[in-house]
């Protein structure tokens, strides 16, 4: 069962808000803290890079700390953990410490994202790190492209080649920029998981001195996604097929429909009995693929397939893809197989968010997206509502809208791919 | 989650743990023969103990073919897994607290009952081949496997074990899991709410059809150093390397813990020797320590990912930073500070089932060591300078070490990367 727990949400007078997860007997404590000052935010594209790089500079120096060692030995002294991530939308720090010492972290906390003291010293040296993390992950094949297909639909997404070539560009004057204008009271939102009901109004107090402009809660910025395309990148050295076929919606799903499309996929990849991997797998064509549901507050759903196949099998692969998709087009799914479904995700849903950064996982997406708290409890009453006809339905919208990619890396020759697209082109698409 | 431990020991020869978690709604249970890829019978059936693991979840006794099994298993969102090592082959399951009866049985059946036939060897031969053909492409996974060549373990590449999967009869999966999957060789450990049902555990596992066969011998290898080696990838943007020393002994509890708080001093945080360093001078992203014990030799790793023209710099670092642990130059604070936050993790640890059967499982499937969980905190607290220090001394004095890297890059450069660390081994220092 997951931890148990209650759910309060606060308002600040300085406009920030957030949510209390009060978990108790829970010996961690989990800070995550949210500003929509992702890339996507970045005052011009030239200088996309700028929140990935102020990111990995508020571990530096601080009002309270002279330099990145000082904070760091303080912060990690009883083993507490600290992080951030920045994506296209987001900026997000992290924090995870033992309930002894929740309010010095949250002290912590406070000065790296308010109190920041940023120099041209550590500004170049971030650069650097950043440059060494964006070269690893262009070894990485599925990330390689993922990146290559969002910008054929025309996405404004992270795409490392770009953002290594504008990463020189950033100044000092360009970091202050983004986060004064991002960092602010209105622009921020947090959720704190663990036994916290005792400090709450301390909490609530300490959250109220956060020093920042008041500023407003940047809007999100919508995105659409055009035209079909072939997405074609040669590897010499790479003897397989990492693939991915993708079709979208220009509109979120609702939470309802989301889990009418996480049924469905599992039943098409979830276990080795489903009807696309489970029989790839009886037939040994495939070891890993997967299908999944993203659905974009930007205003974007992509149901997607991948994985990796041998350039022997990806012909054999693809033609139970299409099959499969076109019997749930057709036909639907069956009562039984939908039965099976609901209660194997009602199994797993006990066997769930047992951590309190996992109950911040289950709350995060939605909260920082619109505000609305979707509530564990509620999970059931989603799965079981679930309907063959509404599946069907969501599979026809998406294979309709004429919006797909397919795409796929390895020492493939550009024709050889085109044949794989043609198939789903003119076996599902059309068909 | 507060847990008691008890060892049992089954009249058939098998041996596991009992992890009572009271409140625990989630059941989990792992079984472990020594039945990997060392044990194949012929090194050119080296795939066998892999291929044969896939294989544990297809057709068995009560189920006619993978699908059904499946299709059983997961009804209610049970999870199952199995991983195969060079020594180990590990069923692992997590199901929901109130079905923990039914998955026992079913582990039960695909274990003891497995009904092996041509279909789904050839099925699964194509399955392995695309699980390996998948890994080269990942360059962390293809330098591990070389380095324990290098080093003289008797291991295949994966490109290597690819070439055997063809050779693999069903005769060969028969006789390994035979051979292997019996009782006196196996260990389990079930973790989960225990009480009021041990009794029923112990029948169910004492029901476990295998024959009694014998605890398996670990096989031993002799290792020496060997030359910087480059695995070539035309591709590779970076240098993802792998620097390991190795002990001709298995560390004693105190060693590793001594290794563990030196290893968070170089590379635990953004104010860490060598991580550290390199981060404020913008020269890796990602540089991690890691200390192992095995039965007759531990390694000590370096590893992470470097640029082409950062990656001297870095090398530089590394070399100063190991000098100066030999020569004795750690500060009280930063081994007590070490300690405090190996304290702080215990404290936030074992929030999860899985968590805690994961503390006991690796030592206690390697050598049937129960580790004690209330005692960490007093291990932890006991590490010293001296200590790390004459551990650190053994791994050098054993002149045992390679350093290997997946690059596009050629020979020399590594050469020249690996000439910044020889100067550690020279005697004279």
């Amino acid at each position: 069962m997951p931890l148990k727990h209650t759910v309060q949400e606060v308002v600040l007078k300085n406009g920030a808000k957030g949510l209390f997860i009060l978990v108790p007997d829970a010996t961690s404590v989990h800070y995550d803290v949210q500003f929509r000052a992702g890339n996507n935010y970045a005052l011009r594209p030239d200088i996309s890079q700028v929140a990935h790089t102020l990111e990995h500079m508020a571990f530096g120096a601080n009002q309270g700390y002279p330099t990145i060692e000082a904070f760091s030995q303080e912060f990690t002294k009883n083993g507490a953990y600290s992080n951030a991530f920045t994506g296209s939308t987001e900026l997000t720090y992290v924090a995870d410490c033992a309930i002894m010492e929740w309010d010095r972290i949250m002290e912590l906390e406070r000065l790296s994202i308010t109190k920041p003291l940023r120099s041209q010293a550590l500004l170049d040296a971030e650069k650097g790190n950043v440059r060494e993390e964006l070269t690893g992950y262009l070894n990485d094949d599925w990330r390689t492209l993922w990146q290559h297909i969002h910008r054929s639909l025309g996405l404004k997404r992270w795409f490392d080649a770009d953002e290594l070539r504008t990463l020189d560009n950033i100044t000092l004057d360009d970091i202050e920029e983004h986060y004064t204008r991002t960092h602010t009271t209105n622009n921020m939102r947090f959720i704190l998981a663990g036994d916290l009901a005792p400090h709450m109004p301390a909490l609530i107090d300490q959250f109220e001195q956060w020093e920042l402009p008041a500023g407003e809660h940047l809007p999100l910025i919508r995105e659409e996604a055009h035209a079909p395309g072939l997405v074609h990148i040669k590897r010499a050295q790479v003897q397989n097929l990492t693939f991915s076929v993708a079709f979208y919606i220009n509109r979120e799903l609702t939470r309802k429909e989301l889990r009418a499309m996480n049924a469905l996929n599992h039943m098409l990849t979830g276990t080795m009995h489903s009807k696309i991997w489970g029989t790839a797998r009886t037939r040994g064509i495939c070891y890993g693929m997967w299908s999944w549901i993203s659905s974009q507050p930007t205003g974007v759903t992509e149901l997607g397939f991948g994985g990796e196949v041998s350039f022997d099998n990806a012909h054999e692969l693809f033609q139970l893809i299409i099959q499969q998709l076109t019997v749930v087009r057709t036909q639907g799914v069956s009562e039984d197989d939908l039965a099976q479904t609901k209660r194997f995700r009602l199994g797993t849903a006990q066997m769930e968010v047992e951590t309190v950064k996992s109950l911040v996982s289950w709350y995060d997406d939605v909260y920082y997206d619109t505000g609305k708290i979707d509530y564990v409890d509620a999970m059931p009453a989603l799965i079981n509502g679930t309907t063959v006809e509404e599946i069907q339905g969501l599979l026809k919208e998406f294979l309709a809208s004429g919006i797909w990619v397919f795409g796929g890396i390895g020492n493939i020759e550009k024709d050889a791919l085109q044949k794989h697209y043609d198939l789903f082109a003119k076996d599902l698409i059309e068909g | 989650m507060n847990h008691t431990v008890e060892e049992v020991k089954l009249k058939n020869g098998a041996k596991g743990l009992f992890i009572n978690i009271p409140g625990a709604t989630v059941m989990s249970m792992q079984f472990q023969f020594r039945a990997g890829s060392r044990y194949a019978k012929d090194k050119d059936i080296e795939q066998v103990a892999h291929i044969m693991e896939h294989m544990a979840f297809g057709a068995n006794a009560q189920f006619k073919s993978e699908h059904d099994f499946e299709s059983e298993f997961t009804k209610n969102g049970a999870y199952h897994n199995a991983y195969t090592s060079d020594l180990s082959m590990v069923y692992e399951a997590d199901c929901a607290d109130f079905e923990w009866d039914r998955i026992l049985a079913l582990q039960k059946v695909s274990i003891c009952e497995p009904k092996f036939n041509a279909t789904e060897l050839e099925a699964e031969k194509g399955n392995v081949r695309s699980e390996l053909t998948n890994y080269l492409n990942d360059h962390h996974r293809i330098l591990w496997p070389r380095v324990q060549q290098l080093l003289g373990e008797d291991v295949l590449t994966y490109r290597q074990a690819i070439s055997t999967i063809s050779n693999v009869t069903l005769a060969d999966i028969r006789e390994h899991h035979k051979r292997t999957h019996t009782t006196q060789n196996m260990r389990f450990v079930i973790a989960g709410k225990l009480r009021g049902r041990k009794s029923e555990i112990l029948r169910q596992l004492n029901n476990f059809e295998l024959p009694e066969g014998e605890r398996f011998e670990v096989p031993r290898d002799e290792l020496s150093s060997a030359h910087p080696t480059v695995i070539r990838r035309k591709d590779a943007t970076n240098i993802t390397f792998g620097l390991t020393l190795s002990l001709p002994r298995e560390l004693s509890d105190d060693e590793l813990d001594a290794m563990h708080n030196l290893n968070h001093i170089l590379t635990g945080t953004t104010h860490s020797r060598i991580f550290g360093k390199a981060r404020a001078k913008g020269l890796a992203y990602s540089v991690g320590a890691y200390t192992g014990a095995g039965f007759y030799d531990s390694a000590w790793d370096i590893s992470g990912q470097v640029n082409h023209d950062t990656a001297p710099q870095l090398f530089d670092i590394i070399a100063t930073e190991i000098k100066a642990v030999l020569d004795g130059k750690l500060t009280d604070a930063e081994i007590d500070a070490a300690k405090s936050f190996g304290l702080g993790r215990y404290q936030m640890g074992a929030q999860t089932v899985s968590q805690i059967s994961g503390f006991y499982t690796n030592r206690y499937f390697a050598d049937d060591f129960i580790k004690d969980y209330a005692k960490v905190p007093d291990l932890i607290r006991k590490v010293t300078r001296e200590k790390i220090v004459a551990t650190t001394q053994s791994f050098v004095d054993a002149n045992t070490w390679v350093l290997a890297a997946v690059s596009s890059g050629d020979r020399d450069e590594l050469v020249s990367l690996n000439d910044k660390l020889t100067g550690l081994f020279d005697k004279k220092g």
